[in-house]
């Protein structure tokens, strides 16, 4: 019986070896390379889409009063750098002011004394450049108007810009 | 049995996005206060080394004096503050003058917000008050849009009169030799813009005497002044300014420096003579020490254009004239001339017909046995025609040859 069990054994030893060596002569393998795209984004969130200078007498500025705006990078990657540029200001009857009468800076400023021009074209904002997915910086801006400006309501176009 | 392993690998590409917000801005411009500004001076008819007041009255649009406003005089050459006197509800500026002659001076009020005003004048100071005399005489003098007549001025006399108007330039004094007692001095900004070889030209001052005689005065001095910021913009070395002088040909003066302030560089020079004076500056890097030649007188040039174009289109009239006449007189002879053409054209293929014809009948003729008979008589006489029609027609292109000139 002790025998028989033990031929029994060794048959199915002998079974098991063959069947794994067949197996392992079966055996493949493949590779799929599958492209994901995650796009790195920064958003340019403003804490305000408008500002108001209200009424700017001929001959004047607004001085130390500044308009601010919070500019928050609402992406989720860094930015490498941001850009500001506008329009000339224009009441819609044919009287403009030139875009440079406005002025910004990412601290509070005086007008007679410092802030940046606006211009037409993109202007770097050093407060812009690598700035992380989730921070911001402010920006402050302010107004002169020119002795002779014609009396009317004037509106601006102001453009930030977000590169990553 | 096929056993099969799967390896996965990501890649991640990652797209730069850029975003862009905009800020919408406004403001309100306010229209300004309408104001008012009133400006006399007191005595009416101040004397040398009298003292004068002036006075301005700026008021806005109620009437109500604007205190605070920034109200200043150009006068002799200066500018200065005019300081708010509530006594006098006014502005007020006290000044002597020590020569005879006419200031033209302005004043100018503003504040912000407010209406600014300019107002323009001359000042006559008398050796006498004009009441007291004078005559009938007088002398003229225009400066800028402003105009004031003057009593006779005697000899060895100090004639200023003041430019503020002019804005660059301060004062005019004429030295007189002998009494001047009428004429017209007339002062003003030159009405061509002159362009030099080297050199930037700053101003240009016109003096125009009439009835005024080189005998009746000795010299004349003009004061001028140069913004600080025209020198430094234009990068001027302010010890080289100097003044060209157009009268008979181009001179150039040298003006002296007298002083300067936080704004103005200030200078003078002395002249013999009136013309126009252009005053220049040359750069800081300019070499040459040779002074600017006066290149471009646009407006003469006009002139000069204009004269040329009158004269080009008189000579084109002309031409043109003498082309019509020619071309008149040809007008209908060319019609005939072509006429004769085809008719001499068709002469001459008669002619050749005719030609033709005749040797022919030479030809038969020549065959002909006898010279006698009915037959040879005939063709003899048809011959003889021919010939007769070979001239006539000879004639005739000869004739037509002649007329039109066709040979």
């Amino acid at each position: 019986m002790d025998a028989k069990i033990i031929a029994a054994f060794v048959i199915l030893l002998a079974a098991g070896i063959a069947f794994v060596g067949i197996a392992k002569a079966y055996t493949d393998s493949d590779t799929i390379t599958a492209t994901v795209t995650v796009p790195a984004i920064c958003t340019v969130n403003l804490s305000t889409n408008t500002i108001n200078f209200n009424s700017v007498t001929p001959g004047t500025d607004t001085g130390s009063t500044n308009q601010q705006v919070t500019v928050t990078n609402g992406g989720n990657t860094p930015t490498t750098n941001t850009t500001i540029k506008g329009t000339n200001w224009d009441d819609g009857a044919g009287h403009t002011m030139a875009v440079g009468q406005t002025k910004w800076s990412t601290s509070s400023f005086d007008y007679s004394t410092s802030g940046t021009p606006l211009t037409t074209t993109d202007t770097a904002i050093p407060a812009g450049a690598s700035l992380a997915a989730g921070s911001s910086f402010t920006l402050y801006f302010g107004v002169g108007v020119p002795n002779a400006q014609y009396p009317a309501t004037y509106t601006q176009t102001i453009t930030i810009t977000m590169n990553c | 049995m096929r056993k099969a392993t799967l390896a996965l690998t990501l890649v991640l590409l990652v797209i730069s996005v850029a975003s862009a917000a905009s800020l919408g801005a406004s403001l309100t411009v306010p229209p300004l206060v309408n104001t008012t500004l009133k400006t006399s001076y007191t005595p009416e008819n101040p004397r040398v080394n009298q003292e004068v007041m002036f006075i301005a009255d700026y008021e806005d649009e109620n009437g109500t004096d604007i205190v605070d406003a920034n109200v200043t005089i150009s006068v002799d050459g200066k500018t200065y503050q005019m300081a708010y006197s509530p006594s006098n509800s006014a502005f007020i500026f006290k000044k002597k003058f020590d020569t005879t002659g006419v200031y033209f001076t302005k004043i100018t009020a503003k504040k912000v917000g407010y209406v600014e005003q300019i107002k323009e004048f001359g000042v006559r100071i008398s050796f006498k008050s004009m009441s007291s005399g004078g005559g009938n005489s007088f002398i003229v003098i225009k400066v800028g849009n402003q105009s004031m007549n003057i009593l006779p001025v005697p000899p060895n006399t100090n004639l200023t009169i003041g430019l503020d108007i002019l804005e660059n330039f301060q004062k005019l004094t004429i030295y007189t030799s002998q009494q001047i007692s009428s004429g017209t001095i007339n002062i003003q900004r030159c009405n061509k813009d002159y362009s030099l070889s080297s050199g930037i030209v700053f101003d240009c001052l016109s003096v125009d005497l009439e009835d005024i005689y080189k005998e009746q005065y000795e010299n004349a001095v003009i004061h001028f002044k140069i913004p600080k910021e025209w020198i430094n913009s234009n990068n001027i070395n302010d010890s080289k300014i100097g003044i060209i002088e157009i009268s008979n040909g181009v001179n150039r003066i040298i003006p002296y420096r007298i002083s300067e302030d936080e704004g103005n560089v200030y200078f003078y020079f002395k002249t013999m003579g009136f013309s126009e004076f252009i005053i220049y500056g040359e750069k800081n890097n300019a070499t040459s020490s040779e002074p600017p030649k006066v290149i471009f007188f646009p407006n003469e040039i006009m002139e000069s254009q204009q004269l040329s174009i009158c004269c080009w289109m008189l000579v084109v009239v002309g031409i043109s004239l003498f082309m019509y006449y020619l071309t008149k007189e040809e007008i209908i002879p060319l019609e005939e001339k072509r006429k004769a053409k085809q008719k001499l054209t068709r002469l001459k293929a008669k002619l050749n017909g005719l030609y033709s014809k005749s040797n022919d009948i030479e030809s038969k003729l020549k065959k002909m046995k006898t010279r006698k008979g009915k037959n040879f008589g005939a063709k003899l006489n048809e011959l003889k025609k021919v010939h007769e029609k070979i001239e006539d027609i000879k004639n005739e292109i000869a004739d037509l040859e002649q007329k039109y000139k066709l040979r």
